[in-house]
Order: C-alpha cells, then sequence, then structure tokens
C-alpha cells in the first residue's frame, strides 16, 4: 500500500518517504537553469528609472524582487548543491540588489561624496560632535546610578511583602513599561513648569530616565531575586542570621549573576535613548548633529553623529546579547 | 536529686533573650509612637513658615519636617507586630503630607490648576485634531509592524540557508538596525536623504526607519522560533509517515508558533509605543497633535490628556504580551518535567 | 543542665494556612536528649509542626516555650534563639556560591562572631566527624545528594545547637545514599543530642527513637515508645497507616 509519496528502498526493503514531485522537479539543475535565464531576461526588459509611469514601475520591480528571491530561495535551500555553487548564487543575489538599490531609488550618486562625506565642511564641527557625545556618555551615567537605584529600591522594598507598598509598586512600574519616554521628556520640560516644577533639559533629562528605566531595572531585580530559591533564605534564618544578613550574604550574591544581563540591556536600551533628549533640547549628540546641520545646510555632521552612534552602540547591544545567551544556556 | 546536684549547671546561652522576654524595646512603645507624632503635630502647627515660597531657612525647617515624619514613619514600618492596614495609611498619610506640603510651598498657581491641566474646554477644542492624531499613530504602528514582519520573515529565512556571505550581510543590517536609536535613523531619513535626491515623505521616512528598526529585532525573533524545533521533532514525524509539507504544517508551524508569538508581540508593542518619536519629524501623530494644540491655545491640557491616553492604550498592552511570555515560560518547564 | 530539662514545650499550637487549619493544637513536651519522631500521612501537619518550633511559620495562636522562654512573646530576638536550634532540610539548601567549609563556617562567624581561625578548626572537625574532610573545599553542586545531606547537618552543627529539627532528612536521596546521612545521626543520638526527627524511615525510627508522635489531620493521634506503637498501636488511623507502611 504505497502512496505516491513512498517508494520501496529496493536493499533494505524498507519504506523511504520521498519529497512531493513539483519539490523534486523545482530542484533539477534543468528547472534552475532555465528559470535563471528568464530573470536575466526580465532584467533586460525592466524599464529604466525616469522612462516609465511610477506604478508600472514599481510593481514590476516588485515582482523582479520576488522572483530573485524565490530563485535564490530555491537554490540555496537545496541541501544537495555544492557549497560553492551557493557562494556564487548568495553573492549574485547581493549584487543584483545592490544594482536594484543603484539604479531606482533616485539617489543622485555623485552627491554622495559631496553632501554625506564632506569631512572638510565638517572642520570644527568635530569638536563640537564629540562635546556633544561627552554629555550624552554623562547623561547615560548619572541616569544609570539613577537607574540602579530606583530599581534596587523597588525591588528591596518589594521584600516587605507589604499589601499596599506593592500594589504602588505595581502601578509605578506599570505606568513607566507603558508610557513612550519621548513622551515623559515633554510633559516634565514643557507642561511642569505651569505646575511650578521647571527643571532644566539636563536634569529632565536625567529624571526622566532614571524613573522610567528604573521601571524595568526593578523587573530585572525581581527576576534575580526570585530566581534564588526560596530554601536558601530558610537555611540561613535558621542558623541564626538576621533578614538583612539573609539578603546580603546568601540572596544577593546568588540573584547579581541573573540580573546582570537584563539589567545591561536595561542600561543600554537608556544610552539609546539619550538621543531622544534633543528634543527637549539637552546638549548632547543629536541636537549638536542637527544644529550643525541647520547652520551649515549639509546632513554630514547627522552622517558622523549616526556613525559615532554606531561605533559606540554595536559593541554594546552585542555584549547584551552574549551575556543574555550564556544565561539561556545555564 | 542528688545525681542532679552532681552537674554544675551551665548558664543557658540564651539567658540575656530569657531577660528580656516581655520587654518592649523604647522606639517601639506606645508613649513613645504616640508622642513623637504629638510632636510633629506640633511642630506642623506652629514652627512650619506660612503658605508662599519660603526662603532658605524656611526651605530647610520643611525639609527637616519631612525627614522627621519619614523617620516616624520608618519606625512604623519596621515593626513586625503592626498590622498591614495601620502601615496603608501611614503610607498615604505620608503622601497626602507631602502634598499638602507642596501645596504650601510651591510656586504653582493653585487656583488655576484644573485650568491648565484638566481642562475639558482647550480638550475639546483640541479634540479633533488629536483624534486625527491617534489614526495617524495607529497607521504608523500597523504599516510598520506589517513592513517588519515581512523583512524580518524573509532575513530569517535567508539567515536559515546558513550561507557565509548573507550571513555577513544579514548579521550587520540587524547589528546596525538594532544598534542605531529610531530618532536618529528618522532623521537621517528624512532630512539627510533628500541631499541625495531621495525625497520622502515624512510619514513615509517614519514608517520606514520603525519597520527597518522592528525588522531587525522580528528577523531574531523567527530565527529562535526555527532554531527552537528540535532535530527529533522532524524524525519522529517522518518516522510516523508524514511527508514534509505535512510535517511542517502540522509539526513544525504550531510549534513554532507557540515560541514566535509572545515575543512578537511585545516587539509589536514596543514599536507602536516608539511610534511617538515620529513628532520629531513633523508627523502629526498623537504626540505631535497634543504639543501643538498646546502650543496653539496656551494650555498644557492637551498633553496631560495625552498621556493619559497612552497610559490606557499601553499598560493593558503591556500587561498582556508580559502575561504572553509568562505562559511559555511555564508551558517549556512542563514539557522538560 | 540536667537530664530533665524540657527543652521545648508547646501548648495548644493552632496554624491556619488562610482557612485550611492545619495544626489543631498540638500539645507536646520534648526533654533533654530525648530523640522524638514524627510520623505520620502526608497532609498530617508534621513538617509545619516542626518549622513553627523554631517560627519558620508563624504559628496563628497558642504557646511554644524552647529552653523555657516563650518564643512568641513580642519583639524577642528570634534569630537569637534559632541558633540554638539546628535545621536539616529534606531538599539540603545549602549555599551554591561556597564550597562546603565556608558553608559550615558562615554563621559561627557572622552571628556568633567567632575568628576565622576558631571557625575554620570547629568546621574541619565536624567535617570529619560526618566523614568529609576530604570535600572541604569541594562547592555543593559537586556532591553527591548523601554527601551534601552530611555537609548540611555539620553546618547545624556548626552553631552548637542544643536541639536539632531534621525535615524529612533523607526523602530526597537516592536509596544507596539514605544509609550514611542516618548513620551520622544515630551517631548523634548515640552522644546524647536532642533531636526531633520527621521522616518516614521505619528501621532508623525504630531503632533510635525515645518517642513516637504519630500525626494524623492536623493532631497528635498517639504517641509511645516505637515498641508500643510499632507493635500495639491502639489508634485505627495508626493501625491504618502503619498496615500501609509495613
Amino acid at each position: 500500500m504505497t502512496s505516491k509519496n513512498e517508494i520501496r528502498d529496493d536493499q533494505t526493503h524498507r519504506f523511504v518517504r520521498t519529497h512531493p514531485m513539483w519539490f523534486k522537479v523545482i530542484r533539477k539543475p534543468a528547472f534552475v537553469g532555465a528559470t535563471f535565464l528568464v530573470l536575466v531576461l526580465y532584467a533586460f526588459l525592466l524599464p529604466a528609472r525616469e522612462a516609465a509611469d511610477p506604478t508600472v514601475l514599481y510593481v514590476s520591480i516588485s515582482f523582479f524582487l520576488l522572483l530573485i528571491l524565490a530563485w535564490s530561495g530555491n537554490v540555496l535551500s537545496d541541501r544537495n548543491q555544492s557549497e560553492a555553487a551557493k557562494m556564487i548564487v548568495a553573492l549574485l543575489l547581493i549584487g543584483v540588489l545592490g544594482w536594484l538599490f543603484y539604479n531606482y531609488s533616485g539617489a543622485q550618486w555623485d552627491k554622495l561624496a559631496d553632501f554625506f562625506f564632506n569631512w572638510e565642511k565638517l572642520s570644527g564641527g568635530w569638536k563640537v560632535l564629540f562635546r556633544g557625545l561627552g554629555v550624552t556618555l554623562l547623561l547615560a551615567l548619572i541616569s544609570a546610578v539613577g537607574t540602579i537605584t530606583i530599581g534596587l529600591a523597588v525591588a528591596i522594598l518589594r521584600q516587605f511583602k507589604s499589601g499596599t507598598l506593592n500594589i504602588f509598586l505595581k502601578i509605578y512600574v506599570d505606568i513607566f513599561r507603558s508610557v513612550p519616554m519621548i513622551v515623559v521628556m515633554v510633559v516634565l520640560f514643557f507642561a511642569m513648569p505651569y505646575a511650578g516644577i521647571s527643571l532644566g533639559s539636563i536634569v529632565t533629562t536625567i529624571v526622566a530616565l532614571s524613573i522610567g528605566y528604573g521601571a524595568y531595572a526593578a523587573e530585572s531585580f525581581r527576576a534575580g531575586i526570585e530566581s534564588v530559591h526560596s530554601g536558601q533564605i530558610e537555611a540561613a534564618r535558621s542558623l541564626g542570621l538576621s533578614r538583612w544578613q539573609s539578603i546580603r550574604m546568601i540572596v544577593l550574591p546568588q540573584a547579581i549573576p541573573v540580573v546582570i544581563p537584563p539589567l545591561t540591556g536595561n542600561l543600554v536600551a537608556m544610552l539609546k535613548e539619550t538621543a531622544v533628549a534633543s528634543v527637549v533640547a539637552a546638549p548632547e549628540l543629536l541636537k549638536r548633529a542637527r544644529e550643525l546641520y541647520t547652520s551649515r545646510t549639509n546632513p554630514t555632521p547627522l552622517i558622523a553623529a549616526a556613525i559615532i552612534y554606531l561605533i559606540v552602540l554595536v559593541p554594546l547591544v552585542r555584549i547584551v546579547n552574549m551575556l543574555e545567551k550564556r544565561v539561556k544556556l545555564r | 536529686m542528688t545525681q542532679e546536684n552532681e552537674h554544675m549547671p551551665t548558664p543557658s546561652r540564651l539567658a540575656d533573650v530569657k531577660a528580656k522576654v516581655g520587654h518592649i524595646p523604647l522606639v517601639r512603645k506606645k508613649q513613645f509612637i504616640y508622642s513623637y507624632l504629638a510632636f510633629l503635630a506640633v511642630y506642623g502647627i506652629f514652627m512650619l513658615p506660612p503658605k508662599g515660597s519660603p526662603s532658605a531657612i524656611e526651605l530647610l525647617l520643611v525639609v527637616v519636617y519631612y525627614a522627621l515624619a519619614l523617620v516616624w514613619a520608618a519606625i512604623i514600618f519596621s515593626d513586625e507586630l503592626k498590622s498591614d492596614k495601620i502601615k496603608t495609611v501611614v503610607a498615604i498619610g505620608l503622601l497626602a503630607l507631602l502634598g499638602w506640603l507642596y501645596y504650601q510651598y510651591s510656586t504653582a498657581r493653585w487656583s488655576e490648576m484644573t485650568f491648565l491641566f484638566f481642562n475639558g474646554d482647550v480638550i475639546r477644542k483640541a479634540w479633533p485634531y488629536l483624534v486625527r492624531g491617534f489614526w495617524t499613530t495607529l497607521f504608523l504602528a500597523i504599516a510598520a509592524a506589517i513592513i517588519s514582519t515581512i523583512l524580518g520573515l524573509l532575513l530569517a529565512v535567508f539567515r536559515s540557508f546558513n550561507n557565509p556571505v548573507l550571513n555577513f550581510f544579514i548579521i550587520l543590517y540587524v547589528d546596525v538596525f538594532r544598534a542605531i536609536p529610531i530618532i536618529v535613523l528618522m532623521m537621517v531619513i528624512y532630512y539627510a536623504l533628500p541631499f541625495m535626491n531621495i525625497r520622502l515623505s515624512a510619514i513615509i521616512s517614519g514608517i520606514i526607519a520603525l519597520g527597518l528598526n522592528s525588522s531587525a529585532y522580528v528577523s531574531e525573533i523567527f530565527r529562535a522560533g526555527f532554531l527552537s524545533i528540535k532535530k527529533g521533532q522532524i524524525e519522529a514525524a517522518h518516522a510516523l509517515g508524514l511527508n514534509s509539507i505535512q510535517t511542517m504544517r502540522l509539526v513544525i508551524l504550531p510549534q513554532a508558533f507557540r515560541v514566535v508569538i509572545p515575543p512578537l508581540v511585545g516587539n509589536y508593542v514596543a514599536s507602536a509605543k516608539d511610534t511617538a518619536l515620529a513628532s520629531s519629524i513633523s508627523i502629526i501623530e498623537l504626540l505631535k497633535a497634543a504639543l501643538a494644540q498646546k502650543a496653539l491655545l496656551a494650555n498644557p491640557s492637551p498633553l496631560i490628556f495625552v498621556t493619559i491616553l497612552y497610559i490606557v492604550m499601553f499598560v493593558p498592552l503591556t500587561r498582556y504580551s508580559g502575561y504572553l511570555e509568562r505562559k511559555m515560560q511555564s508551558s517549556k518547564r512542563q514539557i522538560n518535567v | 543542665m540536667n537530664k530533665n530539662d524540657v527543652m521545648i514545650e508547646t501548648v495548644d499550637l493552632q496554624k491556619y494556612f488562610k482557612d485550611l487549619h492545619v495544626l489543631k493544637g498540638i500539645n507536646t513536651k520534648v526533654t533533654r536528649s530525648e530523640v522524638v519522631a514524627v510520623m505520620g500521612p502526608s497532609g498530617s501537619g508534621k513538617s509545619t509542626f516542626l518549622r513553627c518550633l523554631n517560627r519558620m511559620e508563624e504559628p496563628t495562636s497558642g504557646h511554644i516555650y524552647v529552653e523555657g522562654i516563650d518564643i512568641m512573646a513580642p519583639y524577642i530576638d528570634i534569630n537569637k534563639v534559632r541558633t540554638e536550634i539546628g535545621m536539616v532540610f529534606q531538599s539540603f539548601n545549602l549555599f551554591p556560591h561556597l564550597n562546603a567549609l565556608e558553608n559550615i563556617k558562615l554563621a559561627p562567624m557572622h552571628v556568633r562572631k567567632i575568628s576565622d581561625k576558631e571557625a575554620t578548626d570547629r568546621g574541619m572537625q565536624l567535617l570529619n566527624k560526618v566523614g568529609l574532610s576530604d570535600k572541604a573545599l569541594a562547592f555543593p553542586e559537586q556532591l553527591s545528594g548523601g554527601q551534601q545531606q552530611r555537609v548540611a547537618i555539620a553546618r547545624a552543627l556548626a552553631m552548637q545547637p542544643q536541639i536539632m529539627f531534621f525535615d524529612e532528612p533523607t526523602s530526597a536521596l537516592d536509596p544507596e545514599m539514605i544509609g550514611e546521612v542516618l548513620d551520622v545521626m544515630r551517631t548523634m543520638a548515640k552522644e546524647g543530642m536532642t533531636m526531633i526527627v520527621v521522616s518516614h524511615e521505619m528501621g532508623f525510627i525504630r531503632e533510635a527513637a525515645d518517642r513516637i508522635l504519630f500525626m494524623a489531620d492536623g493532631v497528635i493521634v498517639e504517641e509511645g515508645n516505637p515498641d508500643e506503637i510499632f507493635k500495639n498501636p491502639q489508634h485505627a488511623r495508626t493501625q491504618d497507616f502503619l498496615s500501609k507502611i509495613l
């Protein structure tokens, strides 16, 4: 009783499950080659950018994109295909994507160097940008102290198991994990003066970041403390250690390794969010970049700032990732 | 009897504990607590400066007063024998005291508080613009979610081919778009690209920036989903006679779904919150609408209203996404048992 | 310090967990050097009873006297009282971030405030006594269950308590490791330690216990010495339980 999906293996007489027919067909070299030629033809037939009606252009390019992805996906997912062939296909794919973008995005590529990497025009600006970076890092550092303090305080207060206290803490954490940080900063900076609280842009940023990310930090600390088995505290108390001694010598040393990955994630996210402080006029990196962009009508400062952010943040984000993976493996 | 006297009694180490039984420390004595409270009352009535902006010395008096009140509250809170009810009352009292002190000594124009922050008239005038802002926010969130899902899925699929060339570019993409702050990305797209003749409208710039950022996370989520399917599942399915399509449909996808949905929902919620950043490139979404109306009507009520709106919208969403993540954790634990 | 000192006395000890009445009035005394075994079906409240005696669980009402001190008195220094009672748990509860010797030294140094040298000497002596002096620097994850439990016993003994509590000490152990732990407990009983043991190990109880408390549904159904209980159980409940176990 063999279905069309099964054949009898002649040597072992066992049933060997195979793929459906059409699956085998698309993998045949003939098919792959034929479809490749079709795609090449299609590429030549693509209208030039200026010539055609925009809708026709978008549709035909989208369709072309889809076909390319499907074709390369077909080759790359074939387990029986050689690695060399796959390498070539991959390079081809990247090449075609690049070519599409180069030709059809409407970019005037000659202006690239002039406007984006005009380092001479930027000359005095580097100092300004780096001072902005300094402010960014300082803001992040001070806010980090605030964040950790608030997060730790909330986590410790939770240990007192008071019903009312826990409700207040939950409300705090819920609110600040839900409201976007930019809204918090804007309200503190633009609305609070009407209530008599007028904080400068720097203080506003620090307060907003500390309170906002303190809520996330509190959750990270909570996860860490909850990861310590309750039997640990019982054993410590049964030996005569006080509540504070048990927390200090038994719970915290075990909780801290669990807290570090998510807490570092919180702090890196907070560092990213300092860019938002430009909205409330804090003199950090993005704000400086915008000022330079306006005063010199040249986007290079913005690009430079973006690159600086990447240089600082990409390694940090990777480190956070590594830390989180290591905990998952335990 | 005589045998007992042959052993000299060693004094119990708990002698001092025994001696202290029934002895109540001074700080816990009712008289102490009540007299402290009376002292605070006297201080409050006679020694606090009058209403109005305080001088430096007067400010010190107020701060010392609240510090003393905090100490009293700490004594109550640290007492394990006091009921939770009493502690709640003390906590509320502390907050009320803080509010009252603030009312007495801040420079706020209190008579105008409601007029300023909860002005129904102003909100009514601003309403149509706020509504339009809300729909824009919704549109941004949904458009970004759709784009990021499609992009993220594509990236995850091509990542699963394990091709070194593709991997290099995909990892580069994910690193860059996870690291760059969204507001920076929005500004680069909207303000810098026009210089290269790529002119995108504000809304499109916003959607692209949100979509690119979100897609980096989505691709990692799908990738984790793919990797979570254990090899044994596919082997078991084959051993039962399922072909590869049935295996995908009945075994792999349902499991991958369960792994992918909670973090995906969390990502969409976070992305929806990030739509507020679009206000910085002049997209009239909810926050920008509120700011514009505030400037126009010279009254911060729209801003307060919108903040409350964000809370009302996102607290349930954030809770729900947290609930989903916890459900996934617990179901994982059950499987391992 | 004489043979007939009452170490622990409970008067009408009651415990409610929300609406669940777990302990319905326990009245008992434990004298010096007595080895008391607490037996009973699960849910009888035997673990809860033991944990109330050093206030690891807060009793709802009733009196508990440890060495004559009412430990339910307000503002009593319960930490000091707990230094006189050593407790051994079913799941060992060793501190994983410290090695065996450090586990043992921790409380004596920070609660009794003895010097590092003295703590180390005492610690090594105790490790010797439980047969694990070669594992002094091993971490809990490197030790077998039986070894961990023996370190836990040494850790409790390091505080030189007058009384030792055992809460199902062998229930989480593989069969081949139960013997080594029971051996240590037998030695302690012979040396005259006052012990309260909640356990299912009938062999050990029959041998080492001076008195057995049989608990069911939150009350002490029957008590007596091993001979009386095992050979001649009076209550139907006791007979029922024993018929299932033996």
